[in-house]
């Protein structure tokens, strides 16, 4: 499925202009689509530990034809949430130790904060083909990356 | 199946911090530029090179995640603006709405199977 998604976004990055809608333009179907959406975006982010960005993004655009941009702050608002519970859980369970906060989290966390502020710097200026086709390729590199993983003698595709 | 702790030692090597950062703000960048967390990145480095267990790396990286998030947020806020994301509001509710039932619910079911390794990359963890 996510290899499926990220060579649409491929394709609609270098088709300028396809204009892609699954939804109707009507709020309440929107809105439930959107709970239905997110219980599957949740159960990935879950059960994969993972902001669900890369799923997120493609479900705006392609259902909700949010241009690529809007759909990646958006996608950051949803994820903020759903990121929250499951450091919530992990806290709860104390998985994280003194030592591994200062000597990992903390340069880490510097270190993103940096890269998140020239990223994001970088939006307003980046084409949105140029995303697109990133993001598809992203997707089709972790679809790659977990294929592999499962099944250890790599079997090409 | 068999609960034998074989290869990895709790601690191998220093977390090295340099590391840490290092390899985070490229990640980063390619986060904050797309809209994405970027912990299916920094997942291979905290096992790879930093050299822990998958089962330490997972809350770790989720922490790094939810920092990457709010520094993308604040600076989309400033660079770019957020105007364009107010015709999406319902659908955005929406999909927290269901995203945060099906997160507290994994977590249930996380908490119930204890100590299970959940994640996909880690043939090697116990």
């Amino acid at each position: 499925l996510l290899l499926v998604i990220g060579i649409a976004l491929i394709a609609e990055g270098l088709l300028p202009q396809t204009g892609l809608v699954l939804l109707p333009n009507n709020v309440a179907v929107r809105v439930v689509a959107g709970v239905l959406f997110g219980l599957g975006i949740g159960l990935v982010s879950s059960l994969l530990d993972v902001a669900g960005g890369e799923v997120i993004i493609p479900t705006l655009v392609f259902a909700y034809g949010a241009d690529i941009k809007t759909a990646g702050t958006a996608s950051l608002l949803v994820s903020l949430p759903t990121v929250a519970v499951g450091v919530a859980r992990y806290a709860r369970r104390e998985a994280y130790r003194r030592e591994a906060l200062v000597q990992t989290v903390a340069p880490m966390g510097a270190g993103s904060v940096l890269g998140a502020l020239l990223g994001g710097l970088a939006v307003g200026l980046a084409p949105a083909a140029v995303l697109k086709v990133g993001l598809g390729a992203i997707l089709i590199a972790s679809v790659w990356r977990t294929f592999r993983a499962h099944q250890p003698p790599p079997r090409g595709r | 199946m068999g609960r034998r702790v074989t290869a990895r030692q709790p601690e191998r090597t220093p977390h090295a911090p340099g590391l840490a950062f290092g390899f985070a703000v490229p990640i980063a960048i390619l986060g904050g530029l797309v809209g994405l967390g970027g912990a299916e990145f920094r997942l291979p480095v905290l096992a790879g090179p930093l050299a822990y267990s998958t089962r330490q790396a997972v809350p770790l990286n989720l922490s790094v995640s939810i920092v990457t998030i709010v520094a993308s947020l604040a600076i989309r806020s400033q660079s770019f603006t957020l105007a364009p994301v107010a015709p999406f509001a319902p659908a955005i509710l929406a999909l927290i709405a269901g995203a945060v039932v099906t997160a507290v619910a994994g977590s249930a079911m996380h908490g119930s199977s204890a100590r299970s390794s959940s994640c996909c990359w880690s043939s090697a963890s116990p």
